[in-house]
C-alpha cells in the first residue's frame, strides 16, 4: 500500500484527472464557447445523459455567474457539493457524479447524476412460496431499501451505512428498528462490519461468512434471504438485517436453529397446518442426515435389528451386490451430489433434463447392474428429497455435507459411531452462537415462553410477546384491547 | 485456532485406522431354525437350516448337521458353513423328545448367555427327531424357520396355546413355584402340526398334554383369548364356541400350613355353530352348563395329572407366594401332591351370530 | 468472593434439575434391580422410594451447608478447615469425582464390548469420549449444563419402550407388599445408594446458578425425577423377571429391551445402548468439570491445562481396567466411597455448618 499512500499526499486534481482519463468512458468536456467557460468531467458510462442534457447543460449555458457557489444555487439537482479534495472528487466521479470546473481552479462542483441500471423486481426464485407476497430483493441497494421502508413505514426504522472493501467500496446498509432491536446486536454487527478488511465484496454471502461467530462451523449462523416479508418480519421481532449493494440477498441475524426450519409461508397458513409442516420439516432433516448412515451401520453390524421378514427382503435385494454397504452408499450419495451439482451449473432447461435422465437412467441402471440395492436407492432418493424441504438454502448444503462424516463413523463403530458423531454435533450446536446469542435457543437454554414460535407456531392471539431470544427491550407486540367475549354459536348459545 | 482442529484430526485418524469386525448382512449365514437331538455318546446332535436369498425373492435352503458336547461347540463342527454363524435372528429352536428328556439347559444356556440372541425365540419339542423335521424344509417357501414361527405365534394369539417363548421358559425354569412348558410339534405324513404341550420339570421333559388338555390349560392358566372349542351337549347335539375369553382368579388360603387353592374361571364365549334346530334361551343355558361342567371336570383332571407328575406349570406355588406373607416353599412342596384344589367355572354366552 | 463466576456464565436455576438428574442416572440403571432384589425381592420398589426420600434429605442438607452466599464446597472447606486440611479434603473429593468418571465410562464401554463389539479395544471409545469431553469443557459450564440437559431430554422417549415388556409381565410378582425385614431394607437401601450417587454435583454447581436460593425446589424435582425413573424400571423388572431369574441377569434392563417388537425394528437393546451414550456423556463431563474446578481453586492451575491432565489420567485408568472383575471391583470401591461421602461426611459438615453459623452469629 506504499505507493497508494505516497500518491495520496502529492496528488492534485489534475493528476487525478490524468489518471482517470486512461479509461475510455471518461469524459472531460471543455466548453469555451458559452458565456462562462467551464469544464465538465464525468464517466459517461454511469451518469444519466438525459439529466445532463436537459438540466445541467441548459442551466450552465444560461447562467452568467462566475462562481461555483452561485452555480450551486441554480442547478436543480438534490446532491450538490463543492470540494477541492482530489481524493473525494475521484471517489464521487467513480460513483456517478458530474464535476463542473471553472478556470482550472482546484475546486469543483459535484452533482449526482448517477444512473442505476438494474433489473426489474421479480418474484423470489430460491425461496418460493405459494401463499404470501411474491416480492424479492434485487441487486440495487436503493430499490431494496425502498422495498423495506415501504413495508415498515415506522419512524424508528434505522438504516446505518457502512462502506466495506478496499477495491469494491461496497455500500452496506445495516437496518433495524430502534427500540425493538437490541442495541448490543446492532453494535456487534456495525463493529464487525467496520473491522472488516477485504478487497472485494461480491455478495452479501461473503459478508455473512465474515461476520459469523464461528467460521469453522458448517451451520449457517445468519440467514440469507431474498424475501422482503421475511426481512421485515425478522426486523419486527428485533433482528438486524444487512443489505449489501449489488446483492439480491439480505442477511438476517441473530438467528437460531429453529429459524432455519421456518418458511415464511408458515405465517400465512393456519397455525395448526403450519405447525404440522414444521414438524415434518424437522423430521425430514433428521431422516435426511441419519437414513443412509443407519443403513450402513445396521447392515454392517447390527442386522439383528430387522424383523425376520424385512431381513429377508433386504438380504435378497443385496444378494448380488459385490460391495460392502458403505461403498454402495457412498457411490449412490456421491452420484446424487453429482447430479445436484451438475444441475446447478447447467442452464436451467438442460439442467432439468439432466436431472430426470440422470435420476432415472443412472438409478435404474445401477440397480440392474447390481451395483446398488433397490432398497438403498429408495432410501437415498428419499433422503435427498428430504434435504430440500428446508426453507433456507444454506441449511440444505449443511445437511448434505453432514452425511458423509456420519457415514464414515457408521462404518467405523456402527450405531455407537453414529451416537458419537451425534454427540459431537450436539456439543457443537450447544457451543455455537449467532451474534452472541445461543444457537439452540429456545430449546437450550430452555425458554419455554419462546416456544410459541419455534418447533410449532401457535395462533397469533398467543404471540403477544416478542421472543426473548432477540434481547429486545420492547417486549409486547400488542395489547389486548377490550375483553370481548365472542358470540359462541356452539350449543345454540347466544 | 489450530489446536481446536486437533481433536477432529485425531477422531478422523481413529475412524480411518481402527476397525472392529463386521457382520455384513448378506455375508453372514443367518440361522432361523435349529434343532437339537440326542446324538451318540450323550453328545448333542445339532441341525441348522440356512437360507440363501436370491434377488427374485426366492429362498434356497440347506441343512447342516454336526455333533458336539456343547451347543457352541457345534459351531466348530459345522465346517461346511461360512463363519461367523449368527444366532441373532433365531426364530425357533426345536428339541427332539429324547434330548428334551435328557435336559435342554445344556443347549439353552449358551443362548441365554449370548447377548446376540433374542428372547422372543420360540422353543419347542418335537415328537421324534428335531433334525428330521428340519430336513423336511423343501415344503415351505419361506423356509421352515419363519413358517414355524408364524405357526406358533398365530396359535398363541388366535388359537389355544398359552403364551410361551425363550424368555418364559427361562422365567419358569428359574422361578420358584412354577415349571416350564413348551409347545409340542409333530410331523404328520407331509405337514407339521402342533400336537400339544410338553411339560417340564426343571430342564427335563416329563409329560405331554394333548390339544384338548392344552386348551383347558390355556383357559385356566391366565387371562387369555382362545380360539375355537367344540363341546358335546347332553342331547347329542354339538356346539362350537369361539373367541373364548377367560379371566381367572386364584385364591390361596392358609398358604404356610395346609394350603387350599380355589380357582375361579370367568369365561365369555360366542357361539359359532350349533347342530340343532333353534338356538333358544334354554339351549343356550344347556350349552353354558355343559361348558362349565366340562371345564371343571377337565381342569381337575389336568391338575391331578400335574400333581402326580409333581410339576407346577400353572405356577400355583408362585401364586401362593404372592398371597402369603413369609411364604414357606419347602412346606408348599411337601403339600403339593395332595393339595386341596377346587375349580369353579362361570361361563357366559355373549353373541350367537346373526340368527337364532 | 473473588472466585465467584461472572454473570454471563450463570445458568437458569431450574437447570439444576437436569444437572442433578443427569449426573445420577448412568449405567447403573441398566442392571441395578438385581442388586437390590437380592435383599428385598419383590419389595425392591419400596427401597427405591426410601432411597429417593433419603436423598431429598441430603439435598436439603447440602443447601444448608452451601448457605446463602455464592460459595461452593471447595471454598467452604478451605474457609472452614484452612487451606491445608481444606485443600486435602478437596483433593480427596477430586479423586472421588475422577473415580466416578472412570467407573461410569469404563462400565459403559464394557457394556458396548459385551453387547455390540466384543473386539473393540477400550482405548478407542474412551479416547473419543474424552476428546468430546474436552470440547465440552472448553465451552465452559454452560456447555456442560447443555450436555446434561440434552442427556435427559434425548433418551426420555426410551421410557415408553422400557414399559413395553409389560405385555409379558405378571404384576402379581409385586405381591405381597412389605414382606421383608428391616435389615433387608437397610441392605437394599445401601445397594440402591450407588444408583443415586451424583447428587453431590450440587455442591459444585451451586454458585453458577442465577438464583441459587430459588433453585431448591428444582433440585428436589431432579431427585424426584430420578426416583420415578428408577421406580418404573424397578417395577417392570420385578414383574418381568421371576425373582431367581433376575439374580441370574446382569443387565436386566437391556434384556427386557429384547422384548420390544415393532414392525420395522426389533432387538431394541442396541438402540437403547446407542442412546445411552447421551446419558453417560454428561456424567463424565460433570464429574471432570467439578474436578477441574477443584484444581483451579485448590492447586491454582488453569482449568484449560488441568482438564487436559485429568483427561489423560482418566484415559489411562480406563485403559488399565481390562476384565469384568476389575470393572466390578472399581464399581464397588466407588460405591462405598460414595456411600461414606453421603452418609457420613455430608451429615458431619452439615452439623458443622449449622453449629458454626450459630456461633458466628
Amino acid at each position: 500500500m506504499k505507493w497508494f499512500q505516497k500518491t495520496e499526499k502529492e496528488m492534485t486534481l489534475d493528476d487525478v484527472l490524468d489518471d482517470l482519463s486512461q479509461s475510455a468512458d471518461f469524459v472531460i468536456y471543455q466548453n469555451k464557447a458559452s458565456r462562462i467557460p467551464y469544464t465538465l468531467i464525468y464517466f459517461a458510462s454511469i451518469i444519466d445523459p438525459a439529466k445532463l442534457h436537459r438540466v445541467v447543460l441548459t442551466k450552465l449555458n444560461e447562467s452568467e455567474t462566475k462562481s461555483l457557489e452561485e452555480l450551486e444555487g441554480i442547478i436543480p439537482i438534490e446532491n450538490l457539493e463543492i470540494s477541492s479534495d482530489p481524493i473525494k472528487v475521484q471517489e464521487r466521479l467513480m460513483s456517478g457524479y458530474l464535476a463542473v470546473r471553472l478556470n482550472k481552479s482546484q475546486k469543483v462542483l459535484l452533482m449526482d447524476l448517477s444512473l442505476i441500471k438494474s433489473r426489474d423486481l421479480s418474484p423470489p426464485e430460491i425461496e418460493f412460496s405459494v401463499m404470501g407476497p411474491k416480492e424479492g430483493l434485487i441487486e440495487d441497494l436503493q430499490t431494496n431499501m425502498n422495498l423495506i421502508r415501504r413495508r415498515i413505514p415506522h419512524p424508528k426504522l434505522r438504516m446505518k451505512k457502512v462502506t466495506v472493501g478496499t477495491v469494491s467500496k461496497t455500500k452496506i446498509i445495516v437496518t433495524y428498528i430502534e427500540g425493538t432491536a437490541s442495541e448490543q446486536n446492532v453494535n456487534t454487527v456495525v463493529q464487525r462490519l467496520e473491522d472488516l478488511d477485504f478487497d472485494l465484496i461480491a455478495d452479501s454471502s461473503v459478508i455473512g461468512q465474515m461476520l459469523e461467530d464461528n467460521s469453522l462451523s458448517v451451520f449457517p449462523q445468519m440467514i440469507d434471504t431474498e424475501r422482503t416479508d421475511r426481512i421485515t418480519g425478522h426486523l419486527n421481532y428485533g433482528a438486524v438485517a444487512i443489505l449489501v449493494e449489488g446483492s439480491s440477498n439480505a442477511l438476517i441475524g441473530p438467528i437460531n436453529f429453529g429459524q432455519l426450519l421456518v418458511s415464511f409461508e408458515d405465517y400465512y397458513l393456519g397455525w395448526n397446518i403450519a405447525s404440522f409442516f414444521r414438524i415434518i420439516r424437522m423430521m425430514s432433516i433428521l431422516m435426511s442426515i441419519v437414513a443412509t448412515p443407519l443403513y450402513v451401520a445396521v447392515l454392517t453390524y447390527h442386522f439383528e435389528l430387522f424383523p425376520s421378514k424385512l431381513l429377508a427382503t433386504l438380504i435378497s435385494s443385496r444378494s448380488d451386490i459385490p460391495f460392502i454397504p458403505v461403498i454402495e452408499v457412498l457411490f449412490l450419495e456421491i452420484t446424487i451430489d453429482l447430479l445436484r451439482e451438475a444441475g446447478a451449473r447447467m442452464p436451467s432447461k438442460v439442467g432439468q433434463t439432466l436431472g430426470i435422465v440422470g435420476g432415472i437412467v443412472i438409478g435404474t441402471a445401477a440397480v440392474e447392474a447390481s451395483l446398488t440395492s433397490n432398497i438403498l436407492l429408495i432410501i437415498v432418493a428419499l433422503s435427498a428429497l428430504a434435504s430440500f424441504t428446508t426453507p433456507v438454502y444454506r441449511m440444505t448444503n449443511t445437511i448434505r455435507f453432514l452425511r458423509y462424516p456420519l457415514i464414515l463413523f457408521a462404518q467405523f463403530l456402527g450405531l455407537i459411531g453414529i451416537a458419537l458423531f451425534g454427540l459431537f454435533v450436539m456439543v457443537h450446536l450447544i457451543r455455537l452462537t449467532s451474534l452472541g446469542s445461543p444457537y439452540l435457543a429456545p430449546l437450550y437454554p430452555p425458554r419455554v415462553k419462546d416456544w410459541y414460535d419455534s418447533f410449532f407456531r401457535l395462533p397469533y392471539v398467543l404471540q403477544k410477546k416478542r421472543s426473548h431470544f432477540f434481547r429486545t427491550e420492547k417486549v409486547s407486540r400488542f395489547f389486548d384491547k377490550k375483553e370481548k367475549k365472542p358470540n359462541s354459536l356452539d350449543f345454540d348459545e347466544q | 485456532m489450530s489446536y481446536k482442529k486437533i481433536p477432529m484430526i485425531l477422531l478422523m485418524c481413529i475412524v480411518l485406522t481402527a476397525c472392529v469386525s463386521t457382520e455384513i448382512i448378506d455375508e453372514v449365514p443367518v440361522v432361523f431354525i435349529a434343532g437339537y437331538d440326542k446324538g451318540s455318546d450323550d453328545k448333542i446332535k445339532g441341525t441348522i437350516s440356512l437360507q440363501r436369498f436370491k434377488p427374485n425373492q426366492e429362498v434356497e435352503t440347506r441343512t447342516f448337521q454336526a455333533e458336539a458336547r456343547t451347543s457352541k461347540g457345534l459351531r466348530n463342527q459345522l465346517s461346511g458353513v461360512p463363519k461367523p454363524i449368527t444366532i441373532g435372528k433365531m426364530a425357533v429352536m426345536l428339541f427332539g423328545e429324547e434330548e428334551a428328556e435328557h435336559g435342554v439347559l445344556r443347549v439353552l444356556d449358551s443362548f441365554l448367555r449370548d447377548p446376540a440372541s433374542g428372547r422372543l425365540t420360540y422353543v419347542g419339542v418335537v415328537e421324534g427327531s428335531a433334525g428330521d423335521l428340519i430336513k423336511e424344509e423343501d415344503e415351505y417357501l419361506q423356509g421352515i424357520g419363519p413358517f414355524l414361527q408364524i405357526l406358533i405365534r398365530q396359535s398363541i394369539e388366535y388359537g389355544n396355546m398359552p403364551q410361551n417363548n425363550l424368555h418364559f421358559f427361562d422365567y419358569k425354569y428359574y422361578g420358584k413355584g412354577m415349571d416350564p412348558y413348551m409347545p409340542l410339534l409333530k410331523k404328520n405324513e407331509n405337514e407339521i402340526v402342533i400336537s400339544g404341550l410338553a411339560l417340564f420339570k426343571g430342564e427335563k421333559m416329563v409329560g405331554k398334554l394333548d390339544l384338548e388338555e392344552m386348551f383347558m390349560f390355556t383357559l385356566i392358566n391366565r387371562k387369555h383369548k382362545a380360539g375355537l372349542f367344540e363341546i358335546t351337549l347332553p342331547d347329542g347335539n354339538y356346539a362350537t364356541l369361539y373367541k373364548v375369553i377367560s379371566d381367572v382368579s386364584y385364591k390361596v388360603s392358609d398358604g404356610n400350613k395346609t394350603p387350599k387353592v380355589s380357582i375361579e374361571v370367568d369365561i365369555n364365549a360366542n357361539i359359532a355353530q350349533y347342530t340343532g334346530d333353534k338356538l333358544d334361551k334354554r339351549i343356550k343355558n344347556d350349552i353354558v352348563d355343559a361348558f362349565e361342567k366340562k371345564i371343571e371336570q377337565d381342569s381337575m383332571k389336568l391338575i391331578k395329572k400335574f400333581q402326580e407328575l409333581q410339576i407346577d406349570p400353572l405356577a400355583l406355588g408362585d401364586r401362593a407366594r404372592s398371597q402369603t406373607r413369609k411364604f414357606d416353599f419347602s412346606n408348599w412342596e411337601n403339600h403339593y401332591p395332595t393339595l386341596n384344589i377346587s375349580v369353579k367355572a362361570n361361563a357366559d354366552i355373549m353373541e350367537s351370530g346373526v340368527i337364532d | 468472593m473473588e472466585n465467584s463466576p461472572r454473570k454471563e456464565i450463570l445458568v437458569s436455576s431450574f437447570l439444576i434439575m437436569f444437572i442433578i438428574h443427569s449426573n445420577q442416572v448412568g449405567v447403573g440403571i441398566l442392571g441395578f434391580p438385581r442388586y437390590i432384589n437380592q435383599y428385598t425381592g419383590q419389595d425392591g420398589w419400596i427401597v427405591v422410594l426410601i432411597t429417593g426420600l433419603i436423598f431429598h434429605v441430603f439435598v436439603w442438607m447440602m443447601y444448608v451447608i452451601l448457605g446463602d452466599e455464592r460459595e461452593d464446597i471447595i471454598d467452604l472447606q478451605k474457609k472452614w478447615f484452612g487451606s491445608w486440611i481444606g485443600g486435602l479434603l478437596n483433593l480427596l473429593v477430586m479423586i472421588y469425582l475422577l473415580l466416578g468418571a472412570v467407573v461410569i465410562l469404563r462400565t459403559f464401554i464394557e457394556v458396548i464390548q459385551a453387547w455390540m463389539f466384543p473386539e473393540l479395544k477400550t482405548w478407542i471409545p474412551v479416547l473419543m469420549f474424552l476428546l468430546l469431553t474436552y470440547y465440552v469443557l472448553a465451552g465452559g459450564f454452560r456447555t456442560v449444563v447443555g450436555v446434561s440437559f440434552f442427556g435427559v431430554i434425548f433418551p426420555l422417549w426410551l421410557l415408553i419402550t422400557a414399559v413395553s415388556p409389560a405385555k409379558y409381565a405378571s404384576f402379581t410378582n409385586l405381591l405381597p407388599v412389605f414382606d421383608h425385614s428391616l435389615k433387608d431394607f437397610v441392605m437394599g437401601t445401601k445397594q440402591m445408594t450407588l444408583s443415586f450417587l451424583g447428587a453431590e454435583i450440587l455442591l459444585f454447581a451451586y454458585p453458577f446458578l442465577k438464583n441459587p436460593k430459588s433453585s431448591r425446589v428444582w433440585a428436589h424435582i431432579g431427585i424426584g425425577g430420578t426416583t420415578i425413573i428408577y421406580l418404573i424400571v424397578m417395577i417392570i423388572s420385578i414383574a418381568f423377571y421371576s425373582e431367581e431369574q433376575l439374580q441370574q441377569t446382569i443387565w436386566s434392563t437391556l434384556i427386557s429391551w429384547k422384548m420390544v417388537e415393532l414392525p420395522f425394528v426389533e432387538r431394541f437393546e442396541y438402540i437403547g445402548i446407542t442412546f445411552w451414550c447421551f446419558v453417560i456423556f454428561p456424567n463424565v463431563c460433570l464429574n471432570i468439570w467439578a474436578a477441574t474446578r477443584i484444581g483451579k481453586k485448590t492447586l491454582h492451575i488453569k482449568q484449560k491445562y488441568f482438564s487436559i491432565v485429568l483427561l489423560i489420567v482418566v484415559f489411562i485408568s480406563c485403559v488399565l481396567i481390562t476384565t469384568r472383575e476389575q470393572v466390578d471391583m472399581i464399581n464397588t470401591i466407588t460405591a462405598s466411597i460414595g456411600t461414606y461421602f453421603f452418609y457420613i461426611y455430608i451429615p458431619i459438615i452439615f452439623l458443622y455448618a449449622v453449629v458454626r453459623r450459630r456461633v458466628t452469629r
